[in-house]
C-alpha cells in the first residue's frame, strides 16, 4: 500500500515503477555475462575477434544496467499481470539482445541471429549458423552460453539475485519456470530460485568433469556440459556429437542430459536428506525411466536392419537427446525407418520431467492426462465411480488436473494450428511437423527437410518468424506471451468482465479487495 | 444430465410394449442375443434387396445373394424371436451389445464377401466390411466397375446400414450413457420438441429412421436430376447421406464429369455431416432451430472458410476457376462430413491444402450425424475451455462456464470430452506408429491412422484419392487400419468397455458351465 | 528465524505475511485447500496443506529446524495439541490462540506448562484493550503506550481546523523549543508514507503518528485539533466476546454502556453477566432500532460485530445522526482507506491487535512492537544492552538505517523525546519508528 522513505519530503521519485523494465534490465546483464564468457574464451584462444564481442558485453550490459538502475519494482510486490509482462518483456529484450553478437561479428543477418538467439535462449538448438565450425571459439562459446542461461531461465535468475522481491517474485518464478508445478523447496522464493541456480552449477561441474573424463577438451567439455544441462542442444561442431565419433563421449553426453531433464528438486532432496531413494519414489522419474528404455528397445528393434549394437547405440542417443529436448545429433534419424521417427515425433512432445530444463508438455502432464483419458474410460463403465488421480502417493486436486489438461489441449491445438500454418507456408508435412514439434519443444532437429543433418536455412523468413513465435511461446509455456503478445488479453478481459457484470461481481471484486490487500 | 437414465438402467429398448409380443415371446432373456439377431436379421434384407436389384440390373450373381439372404433371414429371425430384452438393462450390457452390432455386421459381411469371392484375401473382406459398416471410405476394390450390381449395391448397403445404426446407437443411446461427452449436442435440442434425451422412445428411433430414409430419397432424386442413372443414383445417394464414401467408380463423383452432380454430391455431404436431430427440428419447427445452432454455424463456417482457403491455394496459375473452387469446397465438405468422396482427389495439391484438410477431417463432423471424427461440437467446447484457462491464468478466481454458443456445458461434460480427445489423440498415435512399423512411410501412416479414425477414409499424399488409396499400403498396415475404425466410430469407451464387460461375463459363463 | 503458523485465517496470514515480510523464513499449514491457495498466491511463504497436529506435515514444514510455532488456528484444542506436538519436536517457542477464558485464565497455567504454551494470544481480548485505549483518546485514530504507558504514541488524521495545519515542522519545533514534549513521526499522505523531515509543512488530511510524553498527551491532542472530553456514553454495536470486555471494563469506569446484539440468547446472557450495562435486542443495522435508542446522543458507538458492512453501515448511520465518535472493527484492511473518507473516525482490526502480540515475542528482547494499520511502519521499544554500539553513542551518530527514527528514550521510568545529540546510555528504553525489513540492524545497533 505504501513504503516508507525516510530523511525526505513528498518528493518525486527517483526510480520509476516499471517492474518489467527492471527485470528485463536484469535479464540484460546476464545476456552481457553470457557475452563477458564468450569474450573470456576469445581472449584465452587469442581468436583476435574480440572487439565485437566486447562491444556486445558493453552495449547490452550498459543498456542493462541503465534499465535496472533507472526503475523498480512496484513496492507491494508484482502481481499476475506484472509478473506476465515482466516475463514477456523479458525474454523479448534478451532475444533481441542475443541477437547483437551475431551481427556486430557480421556472421548473420538480422533476421538469422535473432532466430538463433530465441533458439539459444530457449534452449532449442535449432540453428542457422552454417558452417559452424568457421566462427571464432569465442562467439561460439557465447552461443553455448547462451542456452546455458536460458535453460534455467534468466527471470528465475533474476529472482535469485533480487533481494526483496517477496511475493511478486512467485508469480515471475511461476510465469517462467517449466513444468506446471513450481516445488518450492524453502520458505522464500528467491532462496528457492537460488538453490535452483545453484543445483545447476553443480550438476554442469560434474557433467564437465564426466565429459572431461570421456575424453573431451576442457572447451569442448564445458561447452557441451553447458548445452547438454541446459538441454539446448547447440553444440560448436557441424557434425554435433558425431563429431567426437566415440561412443565413451555419447554415453558422456547422454549422462549430462540425462542430468538436465531429471525434476532439479528432486536433486535437492536427494541431497539434503542423503537419500537417493527419493528419485526413484517420484512417480514420474519412473514413468521417464520406463518411456526412455522402452522407445529404446522399440527404435532398435526398428532399425536393427542396421545392425543391433548400431541400432542400440543411435537409438539410445537420439531418444535420450529429443525426449530431454536438448537436440544433439549423431544420426541422421530422418533416415530411419518413419515408425522410428514417429515415436521420435511423439518424444519430443512428451519431452522429460517438469521441474527440469527440457522442454515440451512435460511428463507430469502427459501422465495426468493419460490417466484422465483412462479414467474418463472407466467412467463410462461405472458413471458414478469417483476416480481420482494418483500419481505415487498423493491424489492431485481436480483443479491442478484441470489445468494441466487445459496446458495440454492448448499445446495440442497451437500444434495443430501452427502445423497447418506452416504447411500452407510450403513445407511439407514431415517437416512442418517436425519443425513445429521441434521448435515448440525446444528441441533441435526436425524431421523432413530440417532434421539433424540439415539446419532451419530450409525455411524461408515467415516460415522463420512462425517459428521463432514458436520457440518462445513453447519455452514460456505458452500463457505468458499469449496474453502478454496478443490483443487476446484485451479480449480475454473483456469478456471476463463482461461474465462478471453478469454474475454481479462477486469474485471479481474479492479479487480486488485481495490485491489491494497485499 | 442423464441421471435419471442411468438409475433406471439403459433401455436400448425402453419401449418395450413397442416391440409387443414380438420380445417377450423369446424363451432366453438375452439382450444381447435380441439385437444380434436383428443385425443379421438388416443384413439379410439388405441381401435381399441386393438380389432383386441384381435381377433388374445385370444378374449376376443373384442367386448367391438369395441364399444368402435366406440364410441370413432364417438365423436372425431365430436367434432375435428365442431372445428376449428384460424390462431393464444395465449400461454395461447395452455396451455389450452396441459392440456387438457392430462385429456381427462386420462378420456377416465378411462371410457375404467370401461367399462371393470378391476378394482374393480374408482380411480385404474384413478391411471393406468394417470400412463399409464405419462408413469409412476406404476401399480396397481396385476397380468397382468390374464388381456386379449386387455386390456394388451390397457394399453401399453396408454403409448406410451403418450411418443408420450409428445414428440410432451413437447418437441416441451412447451419449445417454456418458461417452465422450457428446451429450452437449443431445442437450442442445430441446427446443426440438422430440428431445434425444428425455425420453428415447421407439418412436424418435422411428422419426430418425424415417429422416434418414427421406434424406436418402432427397439424395436419389437429386442425383437422378443430375443426370445419374438410377442404380447409380441409389448406391451414391445412400454412401453420402450415411457419409460413407463408397462409390461405384474408381473415380468417385468425377465419374460423371457433370457439375449438376458435384454440387449435389456436395450438398449431400453437407446433409450427412449435419445433426439428424436438429434437422428432425428444422423438418417439424422450420429454420429457427437451425439458425440458433452454433455448431450448424460453425459447421458450415467450416466448410466456407476451409473451402475458400484451399480454394485460394489450390488456384492454377491464371487464377481461380470453377472447377478450382468446385473441387476446393467439394473435398472441403467431403472431409468435414467425414464422407470421403472425391473429384479428382487432392493428390495433386500442395501440401499446405492437404495439411488442412486432414485436419478438417480431424475434427470431423457435428454431432448427432452420421459422420465420424472428433465431432464439431467437441471442437467447440475445446476452444471455449480453452479461453477459460486463458480467462483463469489472468484471475486465477474468475468462476466462468465453459460455453458452446449461449450454451453452457457442465464441467464433467468438459472433463469427459477432455478425456475423449485425449483418448482421441492416444488411439490416433499409436494407430500411426503402428502403420509405420508395418511398413507405411511418414505422411501416409500419420493421416491414415487420423483418416480411419475419424472414419473418412482416404489420406494425404499417396493415399490420398485417385492415387490409388489404401491400397498402396502393405496389407499387415492396412489390417492395423481395422480397429482404428471401429474405435473411431464407437467412440473408443464403448469399444473398451464392451470387451472388458463381454469378456467377464463370457469368462463367468464358462466358469459356471464348467462348474456344472 | 524459522516460524511454523499453523492456521491461515485472518491472524494466521497477518502473522506469517508480516514474519515474513520482515526478514523470517515462515512455513504455513492449512487444512483448507482455498485458504492456503489464497496465502501462495499472496505471501513469499511455505505452504503446506494438512493438520497442524500431524507429524508429518509438521516434518515436512521444516519442524526440525523451526525456532517458533505459531498455533492460530480458531480452535484452541488443535492450537494447544499443535504447541504440545512442536514441542516435543524440538522447537523451543510456542504461541497458542485460546479463546476460551478458562482455558487462557491462571487456572490453567498447569495446562499451559503441560503443552510447551508459552505465549497466549487472543485476537478478541488484545481487541478490547486497544478500543479501550482508544477510548482514553478521544479522537485519535490510533493509540499505542510504550515503555509502561510513559511514551504514547498517537495516530490522528489531522482536520482543517487543527491548529498545526499550514505549519512546517521546524517551525513547530522552533515553538516549543527547548524542551519537546512530541515528535512528528511518520506522516502518511494519500498512498505515501514517510518519516518527515523539518522543511514539511503539514495538510488537512494527513495521517501523522506523533509520539509524546503522557504528560502532554493532552497538550498534543490540543494542537492536533482533537481536545475532547472522554466518552462517558458509548453505545457498543454487536454482542460478542470483545463487546464483553469493553462493556464490562467501561462498566466498572462508570461509563453508560448500552450494547445492542441480534441473537437473542446472547443478549439475555449478556444482560445477565453485565449488570449495569443495557442490553437490546436487534440488527445493528435497523435505523429504527438506532433511532429510538437515540444513537445520536452517544459519545462514542462503537460497531464490533464480524461483519464489516454491518460495521461500516452502523457507524454511518450513527455518525449522520450525530454520534461524537464512530469506531468500527474492520476485517478486510483495503477497505480502510473508504472509512475515512466516509466519515468513520477510527478502524481498527481484531489480526494487527493480536499480530503485535506475536511480534513482540518473535523479537524476544524487544519490550514493546506497535503496528500500524496504513503503512507497514512500526513502533517498537528495546532496551540498548552494556556494550552495545548503542550505549554511550549519540542518537545522530548511530549507524541506523535511513528508515529508522529513534522517537524517545526512557531513563530511570522519565521519558524524554529523543533528539540528534541526545545520548543513550545501558538500559535505556528506547523508542523508534522503522520498517519491518530494519528491525534486525536496530536490534544489532542497540544490542
Amino acid at each position: 500500500m505504501s513504503a516508507l522513505r525516510s530523511g525526505g519530503g513528498f518528493s518525486r521519485q527517483r526510480r520509476i515503477e516499471a517492474a518489467a523494465i527492471h527485470v528485463a534490465g536484469l535479464s540484460l546483464l546476464a545476456v552481457a555475462g553470457a557475452c563477458a564468457a564468450g569474450l573470456a574464451v576469445e581472449l584465452i584462444y587469442r581468436d583476435d575477434q574480440w572487439e565485437p564481442l566486447l562491444l556486445s558485453t558493453g552495449a547490452i550490459g550498459a543498456l542493462g544496467a541503465v534499465m535496472w538502475r533507472t526503475t523498480r519494482l512496484r513496492t507491494t510486490g508484482a502481481g499476475t499481470r506484472d509478473a506476465l509482462q515482466a516475463v514477456g518483456v523479458s525474454w523479448l529484450a534478451i532475444s533481441v539482445a542475443g541477437a547483437v553478437p551475431f551481427v556486430v561479428a557480421g556472421v548473420l543477418r538480422w533476421d538469422l541471429a535473432l532466430f538463433e538467439s530465441v533458439s539459444g535462449f530457449t534452449g532449442t538448438g535449432s540453428t542457422v549458423l552454417s558452417p559452424i565450425e568457421g566462427n571464432t571459439h569465442g562467439l561460439l562459446f557465447y552461443r553455448q552460453m547462451t542456452q546455458w542461461v536460458g535453460g534455467m531461465g534468466v527471470v528465475v535468475l533474476a529472482v535469485a539475485v533480487l533481494p526483496f522481491l517477496g511475493v511478486g517474485g512467485l508469480e515471475l518464478f511461476r510465469a517462467e519456470s517449466p513444468g506446471p508445478t513450481s516445488d518450492q523447496l524453502v520458505p522464500r522464493i528467491s532462496d528457492t530460485a537460488r538453490r535452483l541456480w545453484g543445483i545447476y552449477c553443480a550438476l554442469t561441474a560434474v557433467a564437465t568433469l564426466v565429459l572431461l573424463a570421456a575424453g573431451m577438451t576442457l572447451y569442448d567439455a564445458v561447452s557441451h556440459a553447458a548445452t547438454g544441462l541446459g538441454t539446448g542442444g547447440f553444440s560448436p561442431y557441424n557434425d554435433s556429437i558425431s563429431h567426437f565419433d566415440s561412443a565413451t563421449v555419447e554415453a558422456g553426453v547422454i549422462f549430462a542430459m540425462f542430468l538436465g531433464s531429471v525434476k532439479f528438486p528432486l536433486y535437492y532432496m536427494a541431497f539434503k536428506g542423503r537419500d537417493l531413494r527419493v528419485f526413484w519414489r517420484a512417480s514420474e522419474f519412473r514413468f521417464f525411466v520406463a518411456i526412455l528404455l522402452a522407445s529404446t528397445a522399440f527404435i532398435t528393434l526398428l532399425n536393427r536392419s542396421m545392425g543391433v549394437p548400431t541400432a542400440l547405440r543411435g537409438a539410445a542417443f537420439n531418444v535420450v537427446s529429443l525426449i530431454s529436448s536438448c537436440g544433439f545429433g549423431t544420426d541422421d534419424f530422418t533416415l530411419w525407418v518413419p515408425a522410428a521417427q514417429i515415436v521420435l515425433l511423439f518424444l519430443m512432445v512428451t519431452g522429460a520431467m517438469a521441474g527440469s530444463t527440457s522442454g515440451a508438455l512435460k511428463l507430469f502432464r502427459v501422465q495426468v492426462a493419460g490417466k484422465h483419458a483412462w479414467r474418463e474410460i472407466k467412467r463410462v463403465r461405472r458413471p458414478n465411480g469417483v476416480y481420482p488421480i494418483h500419481l505415487g502417493r498423493d491424489p492431485i486436486p481436480e483443479d491442478t488436473v484441470r489445468s494441466v489438461l487445459g496446458y495440454v489441449m492448448f499445446y495440442f491445438v497451437v500444434a495443430v494450428g501452427s502445423i497447418v500454418v506452416l504447411s500452407l507456408l510450403g513445407a511439407d508435412l514431415p517437416t512442418s511437423s517436425g519443425s513445429v514439434v521441434t521448435a515448440m519443444g525446444g528441441v533441435g532437429p526436425g524431421l523432413g527437410v530440417a532434421g539433424p543433418a540439415s539446419n532451419f536455412l530450409v525455411f524461408d523468413g515467415w516460415q522463420r518468424f512462425v517459428l521463432i513465435f514458436l520457440m518462445l511461446l513453447g519455452r514460456l509455456e505458452i500463457y505468458p506471451l499469449i496474453l502478454f503478445v496478443l490483443p487476446v488479453s484485451a479480449a480475454v478481459r473483456r469478456s471476463s468482465k463482461r461474465s462478471r457484470r453478469r454474475r454481479g461481481s462477486t469474485d471479481g471484486g474479492d479479487r480486488l479487495v485481495r490485491v489491494g490487500a497485499d | 444430465m442423464s441421471t435419471s437414465a442411468r438409475s433406471k438402467g439403459v433401455g436400448v429398448f425402453d419401449g418395450r410394449r413397442d416391440f409387443g409380443s414380438f420380445i417377450s415371446r423369446g424363451r432366453f432373456e438375452s439382450p444381447v442375443g435380441f439385437v444380434i439377431g436383428l443385425a443379421i436379421l438388416a443384413c439379410g434384407t439388405l441381401a435381399l434387396g441386393a438380389a432383386l436389384i441384381g435381377v433388374v440390373t445385370d444378374g449376376r450373381q443373384v442367386g448367391r445373394f438369395l441364399e444368402l439372404a435366406l440364410l441370413w433371414g432364417i438365423v436372425g429371425g431365430l436367434l432375435s424371436s428365442q431372445c428376449r430384452v428384460p424390462l431393464r438393462l444395465r449400461s454395461s450390457t447395452a455396451f455389450v451389445g452396441v459392440l456387438a452390432v457392430w462385429l456381427t455386421f462386420v462378420t456377416v459381411s465378411v462371410l457375404t464377401y467370401e461367399t462371393l469371392g470378391t476378394f482374393e484375401h480374408l482380411d480385404d473382406s474384413f478391411f471393406e466390411s468394417m470400412s463399409g459398416f464405419t462408413t469409412t471410405a476406404a476401399t480396397v476394390v481396385p476397380d468397382p466397375e468390374a464388381l456386379s450390381r449386387a455386390t456394388l449395391l451390397w457394399r453401399a448397403g453396408t454403409q448406410w446400414l451403418g450411418g443408420l445404426t450409428a445414428l440410432l446407437f451413437v447418437v441416441a443411446i451412447l451419449p445417454s450413457i456418458g461417452v465422450g461427452g457428446l451429450d452437449v449436442t443431445v442437450a442442445g435440442q430441446r427446443y426440438s420438441g422430440t428431445s434425444l434425451r428425455s425420453r428415447r422412445t421407439v418412436s424418435l428411433l422411428e422419426h430418425l429412421l424415417g429422416l434418414y430414409v427421406s434424406l436418402t430419397g432427397a439424395g436419389i432424386v437429386l442425383f437422378l436430376i443430375g443426370g445419374m442413372g438410377p442404380f447409380d443414383a441409389l448406391t451414391y445417394a445412400a454412401t453420402t447421406i450415411s457419409s460413407g464414401g463408397f462409390a461405384n467408380h474408381a473415380g468417385s463423383f468425377g465419374h460423371f464429369e457433370s457439375t449438376t452432380i458435384e454440387w449435389a454430391g456436395f450438398g449431400g455431404m453437407v446433409l450427412g455431416g449435419a445433426n439428424m436431430a436438429l434437422l428432425w427440428a428444422a423438418v417439424r419447427g422450420g429454420v429457427r432451430p437451425l439458425w440458433r445452432s452454433f455448431e450448424l454455424r460453425a459447421y458450415l463456417t467450416v466448410i466456407v472458410v476451409g473451402g475458400v482457403v484451399i480454394a485460394l491455394t489450390t488456384a492454377p496459375d491464371g487464377g481461380l476457376t470453377h472447377e478450382s473452387v468446385r473441387r476446393a469446397f467439394f473435398h472441403v465438405a467431403s472431409a468435414a462430413s467425414t464422407t470421403g468422396h472425391f473429384v479428382g482427389g487432392w493428390g495433386g495439391w500442395d501440401m499446405g491444402p492437404q495439411v488442412l484438410l486432414l485436419a478438417i477431417m480431424g475434427v470431423g463432423a457435428m454431432s448427432g450425424s452420421t459422420g465420424g471424427g472428433f465431432r464439431l461440437v467437441r471442437a467447440l467446447a475445446l476452444v471455449g475451455y480453452l479461453r477459460r484457462e486463458l480467462v483463469l491464468q489472468l484471475h486465477p478466481r474468475a468462476v466462468t462456464p465453459v460455453r458452446v454458443g449461449r450454451r453452457t456445458v457442465s464441467d464433467e461434460l468438459v472433463s469427459r470430452m477432455i478425456g475423449y480427445q485425449a483418448q482421441y489423440l492416444v488411439v490416433a498415435a499409436l494407430g500411426a506408429i503402428a502403420v509405420a512399423a508395418l511398413g507405411g512411410e511418414l505422411v501416409t501412416s500419420i493421416s491414415a491412422a487420423i483418416s480411419s479414425v475419424a472414419n473418412v477414409g482416404p489420406g494425404l499424399a499417396d493415399l490420398a484419392p485417385g492415387q490409388g488409396g489404401v491400397l498402396v499400403l502393405a496389407r499387415p498396415a492396412r489390417a492395423a487400419l481395422v480397429p482404428l475404425m471401429l474405435l473411431g466410430r464407437l467412440e473408443i469407451a464403448p469399444v473398451l468397455v464392451g470387451v472388458a464387460v463381454g469378456a467377464s461375463s463370457l469368462s463367468r459363463a464358462v466358469r459356471s458351465t464348467v462348474v456344472k | 528465524m524459522y516460524v511454523i503458523v499453523v492456521g491461515a485465517g485472518e491472524v494466521g496470514t497477518y502473522v506469517a505475511d508480516r514474519l515474513s515480510r520482515e526478514g523470517h523464513d515462515v512455513a504455513v499449514i492449512e487444512r483448507d485447500r482455498a485458504a492456503l491457495r489464497d496465502v501462495q498466491e499472496r505471501l513469499d511463504v511455505l505452504t503446506l496443506l494438512g493438520s497442524g497436529t500431524n507429524p508429518e506435515v509438521l516434518r515436512e514444514a521444516g519442524v526440525d529446524r523451526a525456532e517458533m510455532i505459531v498455533a492460530v488456528t480458531s480452535q484452541d484444542e488443535v492450537n494447544l495439541v499443535c504447541c504440545l506436538v512442536g514441542k516435543q519436536a524440538g522447537i523451543s517457542r510456542t504461541v497458542c490462540r485460546l479463546e476460551d477464558p478458562d482455558l487462557r485464565s491462571r487456572k490453567s497455567s498447569a495446562l499451559h506448562e503441560a503443552m510447551g504454551v508459552d505465549l497466549i494470544i487472543d485476537p478478541d481480548y488484545e481487541t478490547a484493550q486497544e478500543i479501550l485505549e482508544l477510548l482514553e483518546y478521544p479522537g485519535a485514530s490510533e493509540v499505542a503506550e510504550m515503555a509502561g504507558g510513559e511514551v504514547v504514541v498517537i495516530g490522528a488524521k489531522l482536520g482543517a481546523d487543527a491548529p498545526i495545519v499550514g505549519r512546517s515542522l521546524i517551525d513547530i519545533a522552533a515553538e516549543y523549543e527547548p524542551e519537546w514534549d512530541f515528535l512528528f513521526g511518520v506522516i502518511t499522505r494519500g498512498d505515501e508514507t514517510i518519516i518527515p523531515r523539518g522543511a514539511v509543512v503539514l495538510q488537512a488530511d494527513d495521517l501523522v503518528r506523533v509520539l509524546c510524553k503522557r504528560r502532554a498527551r493532552r497538550q498534543l491532542m490540543k494542537i492536533l485539533g482533537l481536545a475532547r472530553r472522554a466518552p462517558r456514553r458509548i453505545m457498543l454495536l454487536g454482542g460478542g466476546r470483545t463487546a464483553e470486555l469493553v462493556a464490562s471494563t467501561l462498566d466498572q469506569r462508570g461509563s453508560e454502556v448500552v450494547i445492542v446484539e441480534r441473537n437473542p440468547d446472547r443478549a439475555t446472557e449478556l444482560a445477565g453477566r453485565l449488570g449495569g450495562t443495557l442490553v437490546l435486542k436487534g440488527e445493528i443495522t435497523d435505523a429504527d432500532l438506532l433511532e429510538e435508542s437515540e444513537v445520536g446522543t452517544f459519545d462514542a458507538v462503537l460497531a464490533l460485530t464480524g461483519e464489516d458492512d454491518a460495521n461500516i453501515l452502523a457507524c454511518l448511520y450513527a455518525k449522520l445522526a450525530g454520534a461524537k465518535e464512530t469506531i468500527a472493527v474492520v476485517h478486510r484492511l483495503s477497505l480502510l482507506p473508504l472509512l475515512s473518507e466516509a466519515g468513520i473516525d477510527v478502524a481498527l482490526s481484531p489480526r494487527t491487535a493480536s499480530a503485535n502480540g506475536v511480534l513482540r515475542f518473535v523479537r524476544g528482547d524487544v519490550s514493546a512492537v506497535a503496528t500500524f494499520l496504513q503503512g507497514e511502519v512500526e513502533v517498537i521499544e528495546l532496551e540498548v544492552k552494556e556494550g552495545s554500539p548503542a550505549d554511550g553513542g549519540i542518537v545522530a551518530e548511530l549507524r541506523l538505517p535511513k528508515d529508522v527514527l529513534v522517537g524517545a528514550f526512557v531513563r530511570d521510568g522519565k521519558a524524554q523525546i529523543a533528539r540528534g545529540r541526545s545520548e543513550l546510555r545501558e538500559r535505556d528504553h528506547v523508542v523508534l519508528f522503522s520498517m519491518p525489513g530494519s528491525v534486525s540492524d536496530v536490534r544489532r545497533v542497540f544490542g
